[in-house]
């Protein structure tokens, strides 16, 4: 386990000292993940002016939401895209012959390979979002809902680990689909909004085959109100099938895996 | 006593077949034929520790497979695969800190950084204590001569710059096996022969057991005494490189220059299979046997400056027998 730990740091290490080689791009991509937070913010105050409750949810709630969305970029675009995106490239053009010969498990290593840092700006601009939010409802959030909201939050990053790492897996039951990952992506912009305003029939697709709905909104609503009992251990139980289910898809993938001609 | 034990090693593959154009797209997005590839039909071989094998072939015959079998990388349709007493597919850790594969056309390095930033990635992988490391590098940059580049870019590396490095980092856990797969390929004539001294090097020094694949012949002839031939997925040699010559070659090469320019082609032929003719020199190709027997008849009947007796080039041998041709 500590050698893993170890890793997960190198990569990390490693992938800032390539970042910091193109200090141009860095900065370039750091203004566009500001833009976006910015289109954001003003997307949902557009939406909310119109209606000062969407759903069954307030506007300070939404820009509580909205933060923790943001906030959540740093975890899903600073590594798992950064990684996800590269492992149809992997298993298309064959390289990822290198990392299976490695005496290492080969899920880690494809899941943690690459970060990114140029989201910094978003991890500044959810906190801003959230503190706003908090300042229109008045309120502030207790200790106790602190400590659940951090644990929620790293439940729902395993969840979204497993949801898009499922996804891209499959990957390697065919000779090319370089741009799987994207599905996940699309799908997961879905999450900033409350189920409440999807149809029934939508809202269930995304909280039991795709609960793209719950990864954002369950940790968010934990900052303001108490969870209910039911979504915490739904939350919890859907996890550990999404977890087991992309290393079941990984694993049994790798003996499809035909490498590719050198 | 063997460290790789290959017996009846089958790997098949479905690959779907596509009709020309347009319309054979467009039909095989709904129906798809596929038929069997059988890239190792049935082979079977035994490596010893410390050996250092060429494995030979035309392109699509088998090699990069079975070397890619060999390394885990690829589950074989049926047959026995023995590395260092494991399964290779199984992808033990303890069976992967024991190899290393090394493919000319794919790299492990980090391409925007140095590549000792990869070297120092890898210890920690491989967990290779600190003062072995540093031991293993600096023995491995003195035989490759790169110490000034080890903090530059890759990206900013030349071909055979890169492969160096490629090298070092599949060898800083010294690894009891190296599979090398085209290791010389793109790299010009001086660069591919301080490969080849390094991989004889490495190999004496170590006692490493190696695997070459390579499409030049000058690495399997300069660096392996045993050589494996696979075509079409079957194995057709498996021997010493002289023994290809006595195997396929049942003929040598007498090359001639006359001194006089008055011995015409037609007297020429009729000694045996005329392969060059350009007066005065001439390349004929006879019987193994009638060779002596050819060759004093020459000096005895035409004015002879220069003769010279022969065998013939391993690489013509191996081209004909891939093109299936009978050499002779």
């Amino acid at each position: 386990m500590r050698k893993y730990i170890s890793l997960f740091f190198k990569f990390i290490s490693l992938s800032w000292m390539r970042e910091m080689e193109y200090r141009s791009n860095f900065i370039t991509w750091m203004i566009i993940d500001f833009t976006w937070s910015a289109m954001d913010l003003l997307f949902m105050l557009v939406l909310i002016n119109f209606t000062q409750v969407l759903g069954s949810w307030s506007k300070g709630q939404m820009l509580v939401v909205l933060g923790f969305f943001r906030i959540m970029v740093i975890p899903v675009w600073g590594w798992l895209f950064q990684s996800f995106s590269l492992i149809p490239k992997y298993i298309s053009e064959g390289m990822l012959d290198m990392i299976l010969t490695k005496p290492i498990d080969s899920q880690f290593m494809v899941s943690s390979r690459q970060f990114g840092f140029s989201i910094i700006p978003s991890l500044f601009t959810g906190i801003g979002f959230t503190l706003y939010g908090f300042k229109i409802l008045g309120m502030f959030p207790s200790p106790i809902f602190i400590i659940q909201f951090f644990w929620l939050a790293v439940v729902s990053t395993a969840l979204i680990y497993g949801m898009y790492f499922a996804t891209v897996a499959c990957t390697l039951y065919v000779e090319r689909l370089n741009n799987i990952h994207h599905v996940f992506t699309s799908l997961y912009d879905a999450s900033r909004y409350p189920g409440d305003i999807f149809s029934p029939m939508l809202k269930r697709i995304l909280t039991t085959l795709i609960p793209i709905s719950l990864v954002i909104v369950i940790p968010a609503q934990s900052l303001f109100s108490s969870v209910k009992p039911f979504d915490f251990i739904y939350l919890h139980i859907i996890t550990a099938v999404f977890l087991i289910l992309s290393r079941r898809i990984w694993t049994n993938g790798l003996r499809h895996y035909s490498s590719a001609s050198s | 006593m063997a460290v790789i034990e290959v017996k009846n090693l089958r790997k098949y593959y479905k690959v779907h077949q596509k009709e020309p154009g347009l319309s054979g797209s467009i039909r095989s997005l709904f129906h798809r034929k596929y038929y069997d590839v059988k890239a190792v039909d049935n082979v079977s071989f035994e490596i010893g520790e410390g050996e250092l094998i060429g494995f030979i072939g035309p392109n699509g015959a088998g090699k990069t497979t079975t070397l890619k079998v060999l390394s885990g990388l690829l589950y074989p349709t049926s047959g026995h695969v023995s590395v260092l007493g494991f399964t290779p597919w199984d992808r033990k850790p303890a069976f992967q800190k024991q190899f290393s594969l090394v493919m000319g056309q794919k790299n492990q390095l980090w391409w925007d950084l140095p590549a000792i930033e990869s070297f120092i990635l890898n210890k920690e992988i491989y967990e290779v204590p600190d003062n072995k490391y540093k031991k293993t590098l600096d023995e491995l940059v003195e035989l490759l001569d790169v110490a000034d580049i080890l903090k530059v870019q890759v990206r900013k590396l030349s071909l055979g710059q890169r492969m160096k490095m490629e090298l070092i980092a599949a060898l800083i856990h010294s690894p009891k096996i190296l599979f090398l797969d085209e290791p010389t390929i793109g790299l010009d004539v001086v660069m591919q022969k301080k490969m080849r001294d390094f991989i004889k090097e490495y190999n004496h020094r170590y006692r490493a057991t190696i695997i070459l694949t390579s499409h030049y012949m000058d690495d399997v002839k300069e660096l392996c005494d045993r050589v494996v031939i696979i075509d079409k997925g079957k194995l057709i040699f498996d021997g010493l490189l002289d023994e290809i010559i006595k195997k396929y070659a049942d003929h040598k090469l007498i090359t001639v220059i006359f001194s006089k320019n008055n011995v015409t082609r037609a007297d020429v032929e009729k000694l045996g299979e005329l392969k060059e003719f350009e007066s005065p020199k001439a390349v004929i190709s006879v019987k193994r046997a009638s060779a002596p027997k050819v060759a004093a008849k020459i000096l005895e009947e035409f004015p002879v400056a220069d003769i010279n007796l022969e065998e013939p080039q391993i690489e013509d041998i191996i081209r004909e027998v891939f093109t299936g041709k009978d050499f002779a």
